[in-house]
């Protein structure tokens, strides 16, 4: 795709030197600001209202400094102009749910040995990251990598250092059984009593992580003595919950997020008096619903999308062929042993938070076996869509109510004035059909462009 | 963008795509791909197309074909590989300006070049064969021949010219699309059938007015010489003087318009006789709200450098849609639109996919997904059957040796990126497009113009 970018006194290629020796977050207070225009596409700006059309954004540094009608813009000379004609401008989406080390490979079992044998964990986590960034996902939560990995991966996106999403990073989960899978020391800490948990959760926040996650066989008391420390620093908690009874307990113990609720057909449609009363506490739910219960049908009637050449690219020659091994028979992935009937609840349990009204936010499990990075969030968004969200309340939940559920309210999730530039261009209106979001055409984060015409070199396989 | 060859065997020999060359007698394999192949079976998936020269020689799945040590290979991985789209209804001579006698005043002199543009703007978006529905008939048989030629990009065209109607004289002669030809009598439509033939035409468009005689007149010129007639009919009269009178295609039939639905008779009429029905549903009805909600998709830049010089004439005349004459009765049409597209696919009627592109704001480039989703979405058709219409139906109706891919056949296949039966919007994604065994890019084509 060429589209044409009107430097108004500097050159492109010029500009994009600039925007890369500023891409850390250290403005150049003594030069004059870096400034871009985003001119003439549709805009979305995160809002319940209807689109601005014909707008523009003007951006100095990392801020939106001035939103309007393109014809009533004044633009500084030495403006950057990016012509976004025929395309539509949103905030950045942001997920809440992902996890780095997993591309998408079909068996944990046999990918977490693999990678940890070649010394492979930051080589994928640079690559998850980079993945989401140009799907148009400019924040996300992780919630369950080991330290300090994630931790350093983190502060390296931060620093400009690697391109990806501004990352909040849980660490390890905390939790009381080995739930599921085989026991992975690395990525959860096993307690034992509420004392335990409460340490835990008080250790991670020392050691630097963003969120908490609890994970499984944890009482009232637990969530409790995780969530009471957690809210002594200000830093919020993500439980993984599906059953009635652990949904219950978390909500009523304090927890901020709950997730995975409604999904995976564990507990098909909640009593009507625990979904009210989530609804009354306006707690979040993210219910990620897409993957395994569409995107296991979706691959089934169009099993193309495991070799998308996107994919090819981003993995290199030696990940690409490991994931391919790992999708031979897909339909016969432990991951999926359950699928039949999480097909069959997929409707009531999504439909049971659209119907009442909950707050629902939008984290999609990327990484998870099938599902991956390039494309769980539009994935996510369309089976709201299906099941009966509008198209304009899906994206604003993936924006401004996720960055709500952040904590980051004041600086993510809206196009306006004072907010982080974090921007994205989209060709094809999402509002008709919600998978024109799969083309993301340009990524602003933080006013530097990632992907699109003027883009800052990041590696070869980013830039398609 | 799609890749090339590598990491497959390392045999074959890995070439970048050339656009618009001439094959060399090179066989080329599109290798891996979900394959459609117009007979709406079951999809192939990682599948294997072999293409030598300008036909298909083989294709199935990659355990039964084998691909040839010397073939160009091109990676299908991740895409849909289906035939070329066939729109049996397009007008090269308009670009989707919003005022018809203002655009052939201002085009008149230059039809040639206004077609050669919209051709390559169809084949840039998987049109590879289309029946243009009414042109100056000499510039029109002069694009048709130039692309058959080669020296220009473009479908596979069938040409019309100028229509036949039956008008006053006062009312012809008004007209701005000066090439019509306007039958009085039975004879001055055979005559004017004739002529058509003689110039070159290979379709006739019969058009408004027309007696059963006259339909029979004509329909029996273009029998006798081995041609096709399609009709434009909108009401129940129009419909039976149509299929009566030996007509081989029906063109808007079920679109709405202004006419209340159809009466059993008539749709029984058209069941029974199975006669082809290009809908053209989505021009207006579905183009009409969707431009409102977001008027800046005319602002396109594909499509600005696909219209050239016209961009900014064309763009300038659709500020204002409501104010245009063709979306005069936009609101009683969108009204009566769903339940009339409806009507014909239940009744048993042979639906293929004609589009109407080229009229008011509807672009060359979205026309075939726009009426491909309104099938789906308003006609009741599946998706499969969505793909079988705008394919092999289509394609034998019109009578050209395409629209499926099987071996033997012309080698016209696109690869699209993403499952049109998830979504027929997936159709706006095509990223490769090969007609007579040459390979394009949609980015190709627009740089040659």
């Amino acid at each position: 795709m060429t589209r044409a970018i009107v430097g108004k006194t500097l050159c492109v290629m010029v500009v994009g030197a600039l925007v890369w020796f500023s891409a850390g977050e250290t403005p150049m207070s003594a030069q004059s600001p870096r400034r871009v225009a985003l001119v003439g596409g549709m805009l979305l700006d995160g809002y319940a209202v209807p689109p601005l059309h014909h707008a523009a954004v003007l951006i100095e540094n990392d801020r939106i400094v001035w939103v309007g009608r393109a014809a009533e813009a004044r633009i500084p000379d030495g403006t950057t102009v990016i012509d976004t004609s025929g395309r539509v401008m949103m905030p950045g989406l942001i997920d809440l749910h992902v996890h780095l080390k997993n591309l998408g490979h079909g068996d944990y079992d046999r990918w977490d040995p693999w990678l940890i044998e070649r010394n492979l964990l930051p080589t994928i986590n640079a690559i998850s990251a980079r993945q989401l960034l140009m799907a148009g996902v400019t924040s996300a939560v992780e919630l369950g990598a080991q330290i300090p990995e994630i931790i350093n991966t983190r502060d390296a996106i931060a620093a400009g250092k690697i391109p990806g999403p501004r990352l909040s990073v849980s660490g390890p989960w905390i939790t009381r059984s080995l739930g599921n899978y085989q026991p992975r020391p690395v990525r959860q800490i096993q307690i034992d009593t509420p004392e335990d948990a409460a340490r835990a959760t008080e250790d991670l926040i020392k050691k630097g992580v963003d969120v908490i996650k609890a994970y499984v066989g944890l009482t009232p008391a637990h969530y409790k003595a995780i969530a009471d420390t957690a809210h002594q620093h200000n830093v919020r908690v993500h439980a993984h919950v599906y059953s009635e009874h652990d949904t219950r307990n978390a909500l009523e113990n304090g927890i901020d997020v709950l997730t995975h609720a409604g999904s995976a057909g564990t507990a098909p449609p909640y009593s009507k008096q625990l979904v009210t009363d989530i609804v009354n506490a306006g707690r979040p739910v993210v219910v990620t619903a897409a993957h395994r219960s569409w995107v296991f049908p979706d691959t089934v009637a169009f099993p193309e999308r495991l070799q998308d050449p996107q994919l090819k690219a981003d993995f290199g020659p030696e990940i690409w062929e490991e994931v391919q091994r790992s999708f031979v028979g897909f339909q016969r992935l432990n991951y999926m042993g359950r699928i039949d009937r999480e097909v069959f609840f997929r409707e009531p349990g999504l439909k049971q938070f659209i119907e009442s009204g909950a707050v629902l936010g939008m984290g999609t499990d990327s990484g998870t076996p099938l599902n991956f990075h390039t494309e769980a969030l539009w994935r996510e968004m369309k089976a709201h869509v299906d099941l009966g969200m509008t198209p304009l309340a899906t994206i604003n939940a993936a924006t401004r109510i996720n960055a709500r559920i952040l904590g980051k309210a004041d600086q993510l999730g809206t196009i306006e004035p004072g907010k982080l530039a974090d921007i994205i261009v989209v060709k094809g209106n999402p509002l008709f059909d919600i998978t024109a979001l799969a083309h993301v055409e340009t990524v602003m984060k933080g006013g530097v462009i990632y992907k699109g015409d003027g883009a800052v070199a990041t590696t070869p396989s980013s830039r398609r | 963008m799609l890749s090339v060859a590598t990491g497959l065997a390392a045999s074959p020999t890995q070439v970048r795509p050339t656009a618009g060359i001439v094959g060399n007698g090179t066989p080329v394999a599109l290798v891996g791909g979900f394959l459609l192949d117009g007979y709406g079976g079951p999809p192939v998936r990682d599948a294997v197309v072999l293409i030598a020269g300008d036909r298909i020689v083989a294709a199935g799945s990659a355990a039964d074909v084998k691909v040839p040590a010397a073939a160009r290979v091109i990676d299908a991985n991740g895409y849909t590989v289906m035939p070329g789209l066939i729109d049996a209804h397009v007008h090269l001579d308009i670009l989707g300006h919003g005022d018809y006698p203002t655009w052939h005043d201002m085009v008149r002199g230059n039809y040639a070049e206004v077609m050669e543009r919209s051709a390559a703007q169809l084949l840039a978006h998987g049109v590879t064969t289309a029946r243009d529905a009414g042109g100056e008939l000499r510039a029109s048989v002069q694009v048709r021949d130039r692309i058959a030629r080669k020296e220009i990009v473009g479908p596979r065209m069938l040409v019309s010219g100028g229509w036949i109607q039956n008008w006053t004289e006062e009312r012809a002669r008004a007209n701005y699309r000066r090439f019509n030809l306007n039958a009085r009598t039975v004879d001055e439509a055979r005559q004017a059938a004739a002529q058509l033939f003689d110039g070159g035409a290979d379709f006739i468009k019969a058009y408004t007015g027309l007696t059963l005689e006259q339909m029979r007149a004509i329909t029996s010129e273009a029998h006798r010489r081995g041609k096709r007639v399609g009709a434009h009919v909108y009401t129940d009269e129009e419909i039976r003087i149509a299929v009566e009178g030996g007509a081989d295609l029906l063109d808007h039939a079920g679109s709405g318009h202004q006419n209340p639905l159809y009466t059993e008779e008539t749709l029984r009429l058209m069941a029974s006789r199975q006669i082809p029905i290009a809908q053209s549903i989505a021009h207006r009805v579905t183009l009409y709200p969707e431009h409102l909600a977001w008027p800046e998709h005319i602002h396109d830049q594909d499509l600005k450098q696909e219209l050239g010089r016209f961009a900014e004439p064309v763009v300038q005349s659709l500020r204002h849609l409501p104010s245009l004459s063709y979306f005069s009765q936009i609101q009683l049409q969108t009204r009566v639109a769903p339940a009339a597209a409806r009507q014909l696919a239940a009744a048993g009627c042979r639906i293929i996919l004609g589009t109407d592109s080229g009229t008011p704001g509807y672009f060359h480039s979205e026309a075939v997904w726009r009426e491909a989703d309104a099938l789906v979405q308003m006609a009741g058709l599946s998706p499969m059957d969505t793909i079988v219409a705008a394919t092999r139906l289509t394609a034998q109706a019109l009578g050209v040796d395409t629209g499926v891919i099987a071996p033997g056949r012309l080698a016209d296949v696109i690869l699209v990126r993403g499952n049109p039966l998830t979504s027929m919007r997936a159709l706006e994604r095509v990223e490769m497009v090969i007609k007579d065994g040459v390979v394009y890019t949609p980015a190709q084509i627009r740089g040659r113009q």
